[in-house]
């Protein structure tokens, strides 16, 4: 296979978006299409090397394939792994807990669907994962093995078929090949795509749709595909040549800056939570990517027949190393970059997690890996390439860093384990009031009725509520607390109806809600305001996401929280998300959503809920 | 020592194909490991920042039978769901009053039998009214006088009488305080 050195710039561009989108998510919402420009080129290489060698050949050498694809990304992934676990030793215990299940889901090339069975909440992105970037080689992984056993099954069946005479078999081997394979590509990606398209449809988890092999994999074949349209390199240098040098280059120049420009845009454009991105984001960047890799072939072509120079060579040296070196630094990036995150700023962050993975995939590619298969060269080093020392070695270290870790793993985190005392504590104030009233049965009828009239405050929340919670029951009087993960306003009219039928609805009837959004949220809400008991006030406090903008769920419930006050005499709306955009400080060093162990924020936001109450008592009751 | 690790490694190399196997159910288990969710096991004395927890949990969650001790003393033992009391139960608080019941997430629900002090109790009827059952715990206070050194709650669990015994001779019902 000839080397095409466009692809490099490709792949170049690819993580550049991605690691941007780590370091800076808020600055490039879409960066991760990155990852689907990388599985478009995987696709395409993995197709036409099979194919280079099918056709020399007439046959597969599949032992081999799988081989190579193993020494490219074994050894630095348990590296990685390896120096993630030490360096996790020194931060924040909570990043340990389960972490035995990441490495695991890790070296089994399935920390996708681990997320996707774990993930695709607030609660659960509070504590990143370590190792998810690695959710990546997964599709990798799984598209390397169905698409060589297929195309293995596809080569045998078709060398008992063609029957040519040796020097011609080869050619028709392929040929036949060829067509066989740009028909599967043509179905699996469409089948791919057909399947992302239901789930947005169906509004299915978007963590689903996103992590999944059956709605992710699909540009993989998208490359596959055109491995199988571009697979003649006489074809590109024929058009080359048809061309006069001038147009030429302009013809590159310009498709390939009005590709990479249609992917930058989309990826600024366009986010995690917006349906865009699964409706065409996707599918458009595959395309871009086919388009550079055509472009990338053309230019190839033309240097071949010297229409044009080579890359200069200080580009072309660059980019050869960058391709060496930039799987280690996705490997390393993102777990040197959320542990660093815990005591730096996040530009200081990603500059140290840059640096030390560049430095590390150095290692990881001139010695580490090479030693892996007894190629190392530095002469000092060669002692690493005895590999009946080396991999005892290797196994004990990272069974010795594993053990310790796991050792030292929390079973929660401390966001898991504050949920936990607060549904428990819940469940013991519940029972203490109940004891209140059967007290209360013992007292005459007068004495009865003072503590019928209920006053205090009923307050809900979700998850973001579980911090400040005792601050709240110590500066409002008379309060209870129901703070629950994941609540999202569906379940509320339910809770406030069978409060008031128990007796225990306060006066004041407070809705933290909003964090977690649904499509019907505005419906809810309507309903509870609807059924809200009589002789009651509702207050609604305004959730706040910092890591959003407007076209996020919960901040256009906001938006129609904040119109409440006007139709209803009886409701009053408290805009915490101003105050959090006045008060950065409050979410200094959290994920932007929930404000846990900060007392000045705890204090701020028991201090702003009791100001509301005071304004509803100014309002009406229902 | 050379000797010994070329001897192993020769003979590791002599099976055929022992790297492939070696990484495949290596492969496997660590597939079958990250993706199964982990089921019930039993811990003891747990702690839960300041709360302490004996008993069975599911996953990450507090879920089957155990008991929970909070840090004023009050103790609930029974059955738990989702980190809520839910099912049969006894709480007990720390002035020894007492909830005997069936739990729903967290609440107790209708026939829970509330001991305000020994030998005054009341059980939650239907629809929030309130049923007197004072004059049926009388035994129930006979045995605990019979042990002065009941003063921790933990220990009258044990002695707690079944509800189902205790005879329905309801005097009063009246309507509950809502």
């Amino acid at each position: 296979m000839t080397y095409i050195k466009g692809f490099d710039i490709i792949r170049f561009v690819a993580f550049l978006l991605i690691i941007v989108y780590h370091f800076f998510p808020k600055f490039l919402a879409a960066g991760f299409l990155g990852v689907d420009m990388l599985l478009v080129l995987s696709g395409f290489l993995i197709t036409r090397s099979i194919f280079t060698e099918v056709q020399k050949t007439g046959d597969f050498d599949s032992k081999n394939f799988f081989k190579k694809r193993f020494y490219r990304i074994f050894p630095t992934l348990l590296l990685a792994i390896i120096i993630t676990l030490f360096f996790s030793l020194f931060s924040n215990p909570d990043f340990l807990v389960d972490i035995g299940k990441q490495v695991a889901a890790t070296l089994g090339f399935v920390t996708n669907w681990y997320e996707i069975l774990t993930g695709g909440s607030y609660e659960a992105q509070f504590i990143e994962h370590l190792f998810l970037h690695t959710w990546y080689l997964s599709l990798e992984i799984v598209f390397y093995i169905i698409w060589a056993l297929f195309i293995l099954i596809l080569v045998k069946s078709n060398q008992k078929r063609v029957k040519a005479q040796t020097n011609k078999r080869n050619l028709q081997l392929f040929l036949k090949l060829r067509n066989q394979v740009l028909i599967a590509s043509f179905v699996f990606a469409l089948i791919g795509y057909i399947l992302m398209l239901i789930g947005i449809i169906r509004k299915e988890n978007i963590a689903t749709l996103y992590f999944s092999n059956f709605t992710r994999s699909y540009p993989l074949f998208i490359g596959s595909l055109l491995a199988c349209l571009f697979h003649s390199d006489k074809r590109f240098i024929r058009l080359a040549a048809s061309f006069k040098p001038k147009k030429l280059r302009e013809n590159v120049l310009r498709g390939s800056l009005i590709a990479t420009f249609v992917v930058l845009f989309l990826a600024f454009l366009l986010s995690y939570e917006s349906s865009l991105t699964y409706y065409f984001g996707i599918l458009t960047t595959s395309i871009a990517t086919g388009v550079l890799i055509y472009y990338a072939i053309l230019f190839h072509a033309a240097t071949k027949i010297k229409i044009f120079p080579d890359l200069k060579s200080g580009i072309d040296r660059f980019t050869a190393y960058f391709n060496k070196i930039s799987y280690p630094i996705y490997l390393f990036h993102w777990p040197l970059f959320v542990l660093a995150k815990q005591h730096f700023s996040p530009i200081i962050s990603a500059l140290i997690s840059l640096f030390a993975s560049i430095l590390l995939a150095n290692f990881a590619s001139y010695i580490w890996e090479p030693a892996w298969q007894g190629k190392v060269q530095i002469p000092n080093l060669q002692f690493l390439n005895k590999k009946k020392y080396l991999f005892p070695g290797i196994a004990g270290i990272f069974a010795i860093i594993l053990i310790i870790t796991l050792f030292k793993a929390p079973w929660l985190t401390s966001m898991e384990e504050t949920l936990m005392r607060n549904a428990l504590m819940q469940s013991k104030d519940e029972a203490n009031n109940l004891i209140v009233k059967a007290e209360v049965q013992e007292l005459d009828e007068k004495e009865r009725l003072f503590y019928e009239d209920i006053k205090g405050a009923t307050i809900f929340g979700d998850s973001v509520m579980v911090g400040p919670r005792d601050y709240l029951l110590e500066t409002i009087p008379d309060s209870s607390v129901d703070a629950a993960q994941y609540r999202k306003l569906d379940s509320v009219n339910e809770l406030i109806q069978d409060l008031k039928e128990s007796g225990d609805l306060k006066e004041f009837v407070i809705l933290a809600l909003g964090t977690n959004t649904s499509s019907n949220d505005v419906e809810f809400t309507e309903e509870i305001i609807a059924d809200f008991p009589e002789k009651h006030r509702l207050i609604f406090i305004t959730p706040y996401d910092g890591r959003g903008d407007s076209s996020l769920g919960s901040w256009q419930y906001r938006e129609y929280l904040l119109t409440l006050e006007d139709k209803y005499d009886f409701v009053t709306v408290g805009d915490w998300f101003a105050v959090a955009e006045d008060n950065p400080q409050y979410y200094a060093g959290t994920d932007l959503v929930h404000f846990y162990g900060i007392p000045e924020t705890y204090e701020a936001y028991s201090n702003f809920i009791l100001e509301t109450i005071e304004r509803a008592k100014e309002r009406s009751v229902k | 020592m050379k000797k010994f690790v070329n001897n192993i490694w020769l003979k590791i190399n002599s099976i055929p194909n022992f790297k492939y196997y070696l990484f495949l159910f290596i492969w496997i288990i660590c597939i079958i490991f990250a993706l199964l969710p982990s089921g019930k096991r039993n811990v003891k004395n747990l702690s839960i920042d300041d709360l302490e927890y004996t008993g069975e949990i599911k996953g990450k969650l507090i879920e089957g039978e155990g008991k929970i001790v909070f840090p004023d003393g009050e103790i609930y033992e029974g059955n738990f769901k989702d980190n809520k009391f839910e099912g049969e139960g006894i709480f007990i608080n720390s002035q020894n009053q007492k909830i005997e019941g069936n739990f729903e997430t967290g609440k107790a629900g209708t026939n829970s039998i509330v001991e305000i002090e020994p030998g005054k109790s009341w059980q939650l009827g239907p629809d929030n009214t309130w049923i007197n059952k004072s004059s049926s715990i009388v035994e129930n206070k006979n045995l605990e006088e019979t042990d002065p050194d009941s003063s921790d709650p933990s220990q009258n669990i044990s002695e707690e009488s079944d509800p189902d015994e205790m005879s329905d001779s309801s005097e009063n019902e009246t309507e509950g305080a809502e």
